[in-house]
């Protein structure tokens, strides 16, 4: 479309600015003519006015002249020279003036044929001007027989001027009236200037209307059109709400899936259940065998305190032997110091030879006691010996009563073994008891996991719908809104085809009407009712979910019990 | 008792099983055991050197001399003596007493199948129906070259 | 005779400091005359002269007498002091000191002085009349009476003084309690003091003993400085021992102006460094040593004064004595400008002795050390002086003895300067700990230039050099150079962690060993008789745990090394 070019912007300024142009030229026209009118008003004032004043005062000048004549001619020219000169000075200024006069109206703007009127009467003037003076003078000079003939000249002159003033006061009143006549037609010419803008426009006028009238038109066929689209698309939302009635299905699946993980739970509850009945057993067998091993600890300590208390008393004894083993080794040690120094102190008596005598006696006394302390630490070498035979002895005893004791205790060991095994089952049970728990705990996520899936859905759901509904809502408004409008429009473009159109809006609208009727208003009854459904399955699905989880529990609890 | 007397004055110790002699006043003195301290270069039954009161006092293994073994027991002890070179000791198994010996008890050149030269011999003392070594302690001490080869 | 034995000893002894004064004052007036030492002179004869007649010595006191006139006659300026004069003085000196060390142990000793006094007497008396007479004559008359005392005076008195100081030294042996010491009062009062202190702890510690733990801190500080106080009053108590070389630099000044005299030369002596200090032993050991080597340097050194004039050299030849003390001990130096020695020679006589062999390369140093050897005699005939069995060798021997070394430089023409190095004292060193085998011992520090500690794996032992501060110097296991094999018994496995580097001659060797314990001074007690002399040990010691500890002899270790090695390099 070419049309497409111009917005309606476009068309209005174009059409305005056609409108302002014929305004314009209207205008100018008017003012070009009051122009001209002015100008023959101010010909009016400037040259018709002063024109014919002039001619008037030389017309008045001209009479005055012949008077003046006249009374020349009447006087005697030798008696009464003075008033002869007084009539001829008056002649004279009478001249002056009727110049001034015609040269004044020469300098007036006058068409040719009026200049040419003046400048013909301002010959006859200067002529009738020397016929005065010539008939003045002859006056005064008082010849007679030319003045006759001056008169003649006079006169005729006189009548010849007077004559050419009432033509050109005739001619200059003509003038003033042509002027008078242009006004009448410049005025008759604005009319019809006018007339013709006026017309000239409303023609430029009506050809933008009818074209920009066709563009709009078309949008608004086009406008119809999309609110037919919008009433679609409402039916396809519509659609939409059936699937969102699918996702409530899947919805119900996922929560189909929450019971059967809940139902798996139950049944490894109940295993957990058996478990803890297995291990109860079980550690009521231990119990069993470690009372009959405490029983045993209790023969063992038993005779383990006697072996203590013979290892006491083998300390004890092993104490004294140390310590007389302690105090012989000292007297040895002594003995074995004492007897150096008696060796010694031999060494030193035998030195000092003579001197030393006495002291070689002490010396050998010495040695002698030394050997004597010798003796006597054999002699308690000897009951060492025997005190350790003794030790040995007991010893031996105790070894027996160690024996025993071995035997005890390789029982009691035994049933510690058992015991050991025993808790060992145990611990195994509840090893698979806490398996149990812990798949227990992943079918428990794993509901949990499916119930937030299904929360989720459902919230996407209420959300989706309820947007949905919104959103139809808002189409519905707005597809009134835009009828409203288009008849608005087709008010405003108001015009037979216009009007045509109207009639197939009409139809669409009675079509909308019908699907809003039909279609549309089952949509949103549809989606009110599922909106509902949701909001309903939403508030539903939690007490569900507590149910369920007191149903698993409770067989067990049940089955603890 | 005349000077004479100390002159049949024997000290009487022992090395292995057999008891030896020496005259009592060629012993200087009878010390307990002690460690001997290890000197470089010396024969094989030279034991060491140790401290006596601030001297340095080389040491013999007469055991070790004699090929026997020389354990160290409560009863090892040291003779020291003071020759003209000074001092040195012998290590010796134990000392058993003094004991004087008659010269008529003594026979001064023995024939007998000995660990010891004869040079070093003095004599073979009869004692409660044993037989007693004499050794000439100073010479045994000191003729013998003490330094490794 | 009765005499007061004590008397008479303390006598001697301060007859004997009088004596040393007098030769000292006689040799000052060798340079030169001076009222003062007339006086002195004159003042240590009349106390002599008194002190023996004191103790009942009138023989010796009427011998002083006469000498005590002619110093009258000195000092009074009746009598001009010659030469000759300074030379009696000194004889009446040398025979004077002779008469008193007999007289301290036989005081009825009567040397046969008569001879000597008479012509002592006629001496003075002729020196008068000539005095009184012409002067000119008393030159002549001098010089023949001192040609007719000379030898005589030289002859008679010098073979007595090595007796006598044989039997004095022979003496100290067998009676060493005879021996006396003069100490000064001041080391006698720190001495006192230190002993007092010391007792002040030890009252403390007696009293503290067995206490309670609140004493244990002072216990253990006086212990602490009982300990302190007894190394100090070991250390002063060895002090008491120590002598000026005054004494011993006297004599050599003295002998070298008697032998100048003698061989007619001309013999300046300076002497430095006379108030060092060594032990009394050192010194008793020293002085026949310098003797030796001073009389080396002016019967083979120093030129007569001709010859010296034709080598340009000044008239009086030098022997410079000096000494010095330095860390490790005293250095003393005797310079001569003599003639000095030529390498040249002492390596040719070396070689026609057989003492080294002919390709054998050794340095200056070297070459002078052989005259040290045995049987090694530069002198070209065999004179009075030098030359006389008391080789060089003895020198040596003497200075070994004493742990202390000589060195020889000499410059043809120029002179020779021997240089000897000893310890301030014989039985005290620092010393370092060290193990081998497991087994301790001991060595001088002053042996060791430097140690070097490292860690296992970070040195190849193996290699015969190693190099160390940019210097290569041969390894050598110190335990399988100081140990025969045989003898070897080692009582633990053990890792060589240190290195003893030691100088010999100008070259470093490093000695491996296991490792350094640590560091003490001990006492160096000699290992006797028995058991001397084993290679490569310089005695025994008793460390602070009581067990007796070996020192190994690091310098001859080195040499014998550093021989070995020589060796070797010769044999690859």
């Amino acid at each position: 479309m070419t049309n497409k070019v111009f917005s309606l912007k476009v068309r209005l300024f174009l059409l305005t600015f056609a409108l302002l142009a014929a305004q314009g030229v209207l205008i100018a026209v008017a003012i070009t003519k009051s122009r001209s009118i002015l100008g023959s008003l101010s010909k009016v004032t400037e040259v018709s006015l002063p024109a014919t004043k002039f001619l008037l005062n030389a017309d008045m000048y001209h009479d005055g002249i012949r008077s003046s004549v006249f009374e020349i001619s009447s006087l005697d020219p030798h008696s009464q020279k003075d008033k002869i000169l007084k009539a001829e000075e008056e002649l004279k200024e009478k001249t002056q003036e009727i110049a001034s006069n015609i040269k004044m109206l020469k300098a007036i703007h006058f068409p040719k044929s009026i200049k040419q009127d003046i400048e013909e009467l301002d010959k006859n003037v200067s002529l009738y001007v020397e016929a005065s003076f010539n008939l003045a003078e002859s006056v005064a000079n008082g010849k007679k027989e030319n003045q006759e003939a001056f008169a003649d000249q006079f006169h005729t002159e006189f009548s010849k001027l007077e004559k050419m003033f009432q033509e050109l006061e005739v001619r200059i009143e003509n003038d003033i009236k042509s002027t008078d006549g242009q006004g009448k037609d410049i005025v008759k010419s604005v009319v019809i200037y006018s007339l013709f803008g006026l017309f000239l426009s409303s023609i430029v006028g009506l050809v933008i209307f009818i074209w920009t009238k066709k563009s709009f038109d078309q949008l608004l066929r086009k406008i119809a059109d999309v609110s037919e689209e919008v009433s679609h698309l409402s039916i396809v939302v519509g659609d939409e709400s059936g699937k969102v009635k699918d996702s409530t299905v899947e919805q119900s699946a996922a929560i189909q899936e929450s019971v059967s993980a809940l139902s798996e739970m139950s049944s490894m509850i109940a295993q957990t259940g058996q478990n803890i009945k297995l291990s109860l057993e079980t550690s009521q067998d231990a119990l069993g065998k470690s009372t009959e091993g405490k029983q045993i600890m209790d023969r063992m300590s038993h005779s383990m305190a006697s072996i203590q208390k013979a290892n006491d008393q083998l300390q004890e004894i092993s104490n004294v032997i140390e310590d007389i083993h302690r105090k012989t080794a000292i007297i040895n040690d002594i003995v074995f110091k004492t007897q150096l120094l008696s060796f010694n102190a031999s060494i030193e008596a035998a030195r000092a030879g003579q001197h030393g005598r006495g002291f070689a006696v002490v010396a050998e006394e010495v040695g002698n006691l030394a050997e004597l302390s010798g003796q006597a630490a054999k002699d308690i070498e000897i009951l060492l010996g025997d005190s350790q035979r003794k030790v040995r002895e007991t010893l031996e005893m105790i070894q027996g009563r160690v024996s025993d004791g071995n035997k005890v205790s390789q029982s009691a060991m035994q049933a510690f073994n058992e015991i050991s095994k025993n808790i060992d089952e145990i611990n195994s049970q509840v090893r698979s008891i806490n398996e149990a728990t812990q798949q227990q705990e992943i079918g428990i996520q794993q509901t949990n996991l499916a119930m937030k899936q299904m929360d989720i859905i459902s919230q996407n759901n209420t959300v989706a719908s309820t947007e949905a509904l919104q959103i139809v809502q808002n189409l519905k408004s707005q597809s009134t809104d835009l009828r409203e409008v288009m008849t608005a429009l087709f008010e405003l473009v108001g015009s037979r085809p216009v009007m045509k159109s109207s009639d197939h809006e009409k139809s669409s609208r009675q079509e909308s009407h019908s699907f809003k009727d039909s279609s549309a208003a089952k949509t949103d009854q549809h989606m009110e009712s599922l909106i509902h459904q949701i909001t309903m399955k939403k508030s539903v699905s939690a007490p569900v979910k507590e149910s369920q989880s007191i149903s698993a529990d409770d067989p067990d609890f049940k089955r603890a019990g | 008792m005349s000077l004479n007397e100390n002159d049949y004055k024997y000290l009487v110790y022992k090395i292995g099983n057999e008891l030896y002699s020496s005259p009592l006043l060629s012993v200087r003195e009878v010390l307990e055991y002690q460690n001997p301290k290890y000197m470089p270069n010396m024969v094989h039954h030279f034991s060491g050197v140790i401290n006596v009161r601030g001297a340095i006092v080389g040491v013999l293994d007469l055991r070790l001399k004699f090929g026997l073994p020389n354990p160290v027991g409560p009863k090892t002890s040291i003779l020291l003596c003071d020759t003209g070179r000074g001092l040195i000791a012998a290590v010796v198994d134990s000392v058993e007493c003094v004991q004087e010996f008659a010269e008529t008890d003594v026979d001064r050149k023995p024939v007998v199948m000995s660990k010891v030269k004869q040079e070093y011999l003095a004599g073979v003392a009869k004692s409660k129906e044993q037989l007693v070594t004499i050794l000439d302690l100073h010479k045994f001490l000191t003729e013998e070259e003490l330094k490794a080869a | 005779m009765d005499f007061d034995m004590e008397m008479i000893t303390s006598f001697c002894d301060e007859a004997l400091d009088s004596l040393t004064r007098w030769e000292q004052v006689c040799l000052e007036l060798s340079q030169g005359e001076n009222q003062d030492l007339y006086q002195e002179l004159f003042r240590l004869a009349h106390n002599i002269k008194g002190g023996s007649r004191a103790v009942g010595l009138i023989a010796m006191g009427d011998y002083v007498h006469q000498v005590e006139d002619g110093i009258t006659l000195l000092r009074d300026g009746q009598l001009k002091l010659s030469e000759k004069i300074i030379q009696f003085l000194l004889e009446s000196h040398k025979h004077l000191s002779e008469w008193i060390i007999e007289a301290k142990t036989e005081p009825a000793y009567l040397p046969d002085h008569q001879t000597f006094l008479n012509e002592f007497k006629s001496f003075f008396q002729q020196l008068n009349a000539v005095n009184s007479g012409v002067s000119s004559e008393t030159s002549t008359e001098s010089r023949t009476l001192s040609s007719g005392v000379h030898p005589e005076a030289r002859e008679m008195p010098q073979p007595e003084t090595q007796t006598t100081a044989k039997t004095a030294v022979n003496e100290k042996r067998k009676a060493p309690s005879n021996e006396t010491i003069r100490v000064s009062a001041q080391k006698l009062d720190q001495l006192i003091q230190v002993i007092g202190e010391l007792s002040i702890h030890q009252t403390i510690v007696w009293h503290t003993r067995g206490g309670q733990e609140n004493n244990n801190k002072i216990f253990t500080n006086s212990l602490q400085l009982s300990q302190k106080l007894t190394k100090e009053l070991y250390d002063r108590a060895l002090s008491l021992r120590m002598q000026p070389l005054q004494s011993v630099f006297q004599r050599l000044e003295r002998n070298i102006m008697d032998l100048s005299r003698s061989l007619e030369k001309a013999v300046k002596v300076e002497i430095s460094g006379g108030e060092v200090e060594l032990d009394k032993t050192v010194i008793e050991k020293i002085v026949d040593p310098l003797m030796h080597i001073v009389r080396n340097a002016v019967d083979h050194g120093i030129e007569r004064p001709a010859d010296r004039i034709m080598d340009d050299k000044p008239e009086f030849g030098t022997v410079a004595i000096h000494a010095r003390q330095d860390t490790f001990g005293v250095e003393l130096t005797i310079k001569d400008n003599g003639k000095g020695l030529s390498s040249q020679n002492i390596r040719a006589k070396a070689l026609e002795k057989g003492l080294i062999s002919e390709n054998k390369k050794l340095s200056e140093k070297e070459i002078f050390g052989l005259i040290l050897l045995p049987g090694f005699s530069t002198a070209e005939k065999i004179t009075d002086v030098s030359g006389r069995g008391v080789g060089m060798d003895v020198v040596k021997r003497t200075l070994d003895d004493l742990n202390g070394s000589i060195e020889i430089f000499s410059e043809v023409g120029k002179g020779t300067q021997f240089t000897v190095t000893l310890p301030t004292s014989v039985s005290i060193i620092d010393a370092l700990l060290i193990t081998l085998s497991g087994h301790n011992y001991v060595l001088p520090v002053g042996a060791i230039e430097e140690v070097i500690n490292f860690e296992e794996g970070e040195m190849d032992l193996s290699k015969k050099m190693i190099v160390h501060n940019d210097h290569v110097m041969p390894l050598q296991d110190l335990e399988s150079l100081l140990v025969a094999k045989a003898s070897r018994r080692p009582t633990e496995k053990t890792q060589k962690k240190a290195i003893l580097v030691c100088k010999h001659e100008s070259n470093k060797i490093g000695f491996l060993i296991d490792r350094v314990v640590g560091q003490q001074q001990v006492v160096i007690r000699p290992l006797n008789e028995n058991i001397n002399g084993s290679f490569g040990l310089l005695g025994g010691t008793i460390l602070g745990n009581g067990e007796p500890g070996l020192i190994i002899d690091m310098s001859a270790l080195a040499s014998h090394f550093a021989n070995e090695f020589r060796t070797k390099e010769r044999v690859a």
